[in-house]
């Protein structure tokens, strides 16, 4: 009942059990060793180790975010879907990586673009004001995807975009959070403060700007 | 001795047990290979892990049972000659499923698949014992399928080292991915020409040499796609001017390697009179080769499926027959295709075609100027990253084309060309740069090895320069050829080969 016949012998159930969870765990990669592996001269060993640790540690993975990154180009290694999957996971806790890869990399695949920008969605309402610092900051280029990512974040964006319409530099900026607000419709109204004073601007352009965005907005 | 028990006497008993010895090896590495690596393996495998964890546990079961029988059994022991034909049959097994399983080959796919090979051999040496009668018949196919297989697959790899042919050549899977990838979609349209069925920017290709005009092929990259409608194309260019059939093969974003995969697998099958590889020196001689120093080469060279002739000449037989019958189908019923313009559509619809100053920028003029740095301190501070990468591929080429002509057409990029770029380049450097530096040492591997090369940089530099100084050939804030550029490009282009279209022509 409590043990299984082996041959002659008897095995306790409950020991083979308890021996099979150490194999389990015992076998099983610490951490340090997914980093390890991230230093491997064989691609596919460091891809692994930058799924193994993403999926293991999400939030002390920033070293397996380059290797993610690359990983996603590789189709030598097969690993291209699996890698985008965990940068999703991956990617909300290294922010500052995800954006400076954008910012420094224009020419990168469409397929790591994609998934850099799936992994700051998935980051939440919480990445909004990055997005918008690395708007104002190093990546004004970078508004269409940008901008793309704040309107899929929805309602909880809008505090940011709005505050973009205060900038006074680059009235471009302003335009495009009227813009921004304006794709968003009724789910804006917290921004219609904003775009009020927005509407009253001195610049012909963004007074224009506000007030479609507030007829989107406000008009539903 | 305990009665019942067998000692292991003489050298048949001790190739048992080394054969038992180093199954439990290869299911025991397999077993920790997935515990191990389990939580990537989860990701990676899906419900697959779960399926594999069953397969090693059952290997690991079934081998068990049979060193246990074989410890246990007294006159009924499998003979050497059994065990030999078994364990090499599951070695084939095993081979023929990774293959037609597993792509691309990585260590730890084989060491994976490899676990579950003494299973096999033991489940057939164990159903030896219980339907002798039947299971010989069943060894003896499957023993020699297991020997024919790989003797035919080294025949093959013979013949080919031999007699050199595109249809025994073995490129690698890398390279056809990344032109997937990369090509564009068939119809689709690009500045008002659509992309022929193959995915290149010209018209559909055309079959079989000796016709009455000589067919050339082009291959390149991103300059092959253009920034410019197809009529304003190099190769288009070329084409008028030589009266001959010009087919443009190429892909944004791909290399050496992939010009050597569209050679063999789509260029060479067109059979053309003669092959152009269209090095663009800007970033070809810079490329990332997933191959290099990747582990294991002569493994891979027999798991990974697109070095094995065994799978890759069958696929490559059906589609040339598809592809012959497709052509055929398409020279029949060749209709005009919607949203292409001719050529006074697209001077109106893009005035920047006869103005280059009309030209818009594709990149930032921050990120064009941060891309033509990092090229030239690629380029003219050291010696080009993938000089040999690119020697490798052109010597491979030229191998695969055999008897058809190879020539290498240079493109120099824009910085070699625009004399104020260079200038602000130069200043931002910070350490000396040799302008010419990847043309010098091409060039001189290319006479030595004898290719014939055309090199544009001393043309595109004999062009005079516009009222701004600068000698626009090369699309605003681009890198690649504008509509000037592709005329110049394509006429010198049309002066180099002449010569030749004119001997095959008389031919």
């Amino acid at each position: 009942m409590f043990s299984w016949r082996l041959g002659s012998c008897k095995v306790p159930r409950g020991a083979a059990l308890f021996l099979l969870v150490l194999l389990l765990t015992g076998c099983a990669r610490t951490d340090d060793e997914w980093r390890r592996d991230l230093a491997s001269e064989d691609p596919f060993v460091r891809a692994l180790g930058a799924i193994g640790l993403g999926v293991e540690a999400p939030r002390e993975a920033g070293a397996a975010v380059p290797e993610l990154l690359l990983t996603i180009d590789r189709p030598d290694l097969g690993l291209e879907r699996e890698a985008a999957w965990v940068l999703v996971h991956v990617g909300p806790h290294h922010v500052p990586l995800l954006l400076e890869e954008l910012v420094t990399n224009p020419l990168m695949s469409d397929d790591r673009r994609g998934a850099i920008l799936n992994a700051l969605q998935a980051a939440g309402p919480a990445v909004a004001p990055k997005l918008v610092a690395c708007l104002r900051g190093p990546g004004p280029f970078l508004a269409g995807e940008l901008g793309e990512v704040l309107v899929a974040l929805g309602e909880p964006a809008v505090p940011a975009i709005a505050s973009m319409l205060d900038e006074e530099e680059d009235v471009r900026l302003r335009l495009f959070a009227a813009f921004l607000l304006g794709r968003l419709g009724p789910l804006a109204g917290s921004g219609l403060p904003a775009l009020r004073r927005a509407a009253e601007s001195s610049d012909p352009e963004l007074r224009e700007a506000a007030r479609v965005a507030i007829a989107a907005v406000a008009g539903g | 001795m305990v009665e019942g028990r067998r000692s292991f006497p003489g050298s048949a008993a001790a190739l048992r047990l080394g054969a038992g010895v180093f199954g439990i090896f290869l299911v025991g590495r397999a077993l920790h290979a997935s515990l191990s690596r389990r939580a990537a393996l989860e990701v990676v495998l899906g419900p697959r892990f779960s399926l594999l964890g069953v397969g090693l546990v059952a290997s690991l079961v079934l081998l068990l049972a049979w060193s246990w029988r074989e410890l246990r059994a007294r006159d009924e022991a499998t003979t050497t000659a059994s065990l030999l034909r078994w364990g090499w049959v599951a070695v084939v097994i095993v081979w023929g499923g990774f293959l037609f399983l597993v792509d691309p080959y990585q260590r730890l796919w084989l060491e994976l698949a490899l676990g579950l090979a003494p299973g096999l051999a033991c489940a057939a040496l164990l159903g030896a014992r219980r339907w002798p009668r039947f299971l010989r018949g069943v060894e003896f196919a499957l023993f020699s399928l297991a020997i024919a297989a790989p003797g035919l697959e080294l025949g093959l790899r013979s013949w080919a080292a031999m007699r050199p042919s595109p249809m025994l050549a073995r490129v690698g899977a890398g390279p056809a991915e990344l032109v997937e990838r990369f090509r564009l979609e068939p119809g689709e349209l690009r500045l008002g020409y659509p992309a022929n069925s193959r995915g290149f920017y010209d018209e559909e290709p055309v079959r079989g040499r000796g016709g009455e005009e000589p067919r050339i092929v082009v291959i390149g990259d991103s300059f092959s796609v253009g920034m410019v409608p197809h009529a304003w194309h190099y190769t288009t260019v070329c084409e008028e001017l030589l009266a001959a059939r010009v087919e443009n093969l190429g892909a944004m974003g791909i290399g050496p390697p992939e010009y050597l995969h569209l050679l063999v697998e789509e260029a060479l099958p067109l059979e053309p009179d003669l092959v152009v590889v269209a090095l663009f020196v800007g970033n070809d001689l810079d490329v990332f080769d997933s191959l290099v120093d990747l582990p294991d080469p002569a493994l891979r060279s027999w798991f990974q499926r697109d070095q094995v002739l065994l799978h890759v000449l069958p696929a490559r037989m059906a589609r040339l027959r598809a592809e012959g019958r497709r052509l055929a189908e398409d020279a029949r019923s060749r209709a005009p295709v919607p949203g292409r313009l001719d050529r006074q559509e697209a001077l109106r619809t893009y005035p920047w075609l006869g103005d280059p100053s009309l030209e818009e920028g594709s990149l930032s003029p921050e990120a064009f100027i941060d891309l033509e740095l990092e090229r030239a301190l690629t380029l003219c501070a050291q010696e080009p990253p993938s000089l040999d990468l690119c020697q490798e591929v052109l010597l491979a080429a030229r191998r695969a084309a055999g008897e058809i002509p190879l020539r290498v057409l240079l493109i120099p990029d824009e910085f070699q060309v625009e004399d104020a770029l260079w200038a602000d380049l130069g200043a931002r450097a910070g350490r000396p740069l040799e302008r010419d530096r990847p043309q010098r040492l091409l060039i001189a591997w290319l006479e030595r090895e004898g290719f014939g090369y055309l090199d544009l940089l001393p043309i595109l530099r004999g062009v005079d320069v516009l009222a701004d100084g600068s000698r626009h050939l090369y699309h605003r804030h681009d890198t690649h050829f504008n509509a000037r550029g592709n005329e110049v490009a394509g006429r010198a282009l049309a002066a180099f080969l002449g010569a030749e279209v004119e001997a095959l022509r008389a031919e």
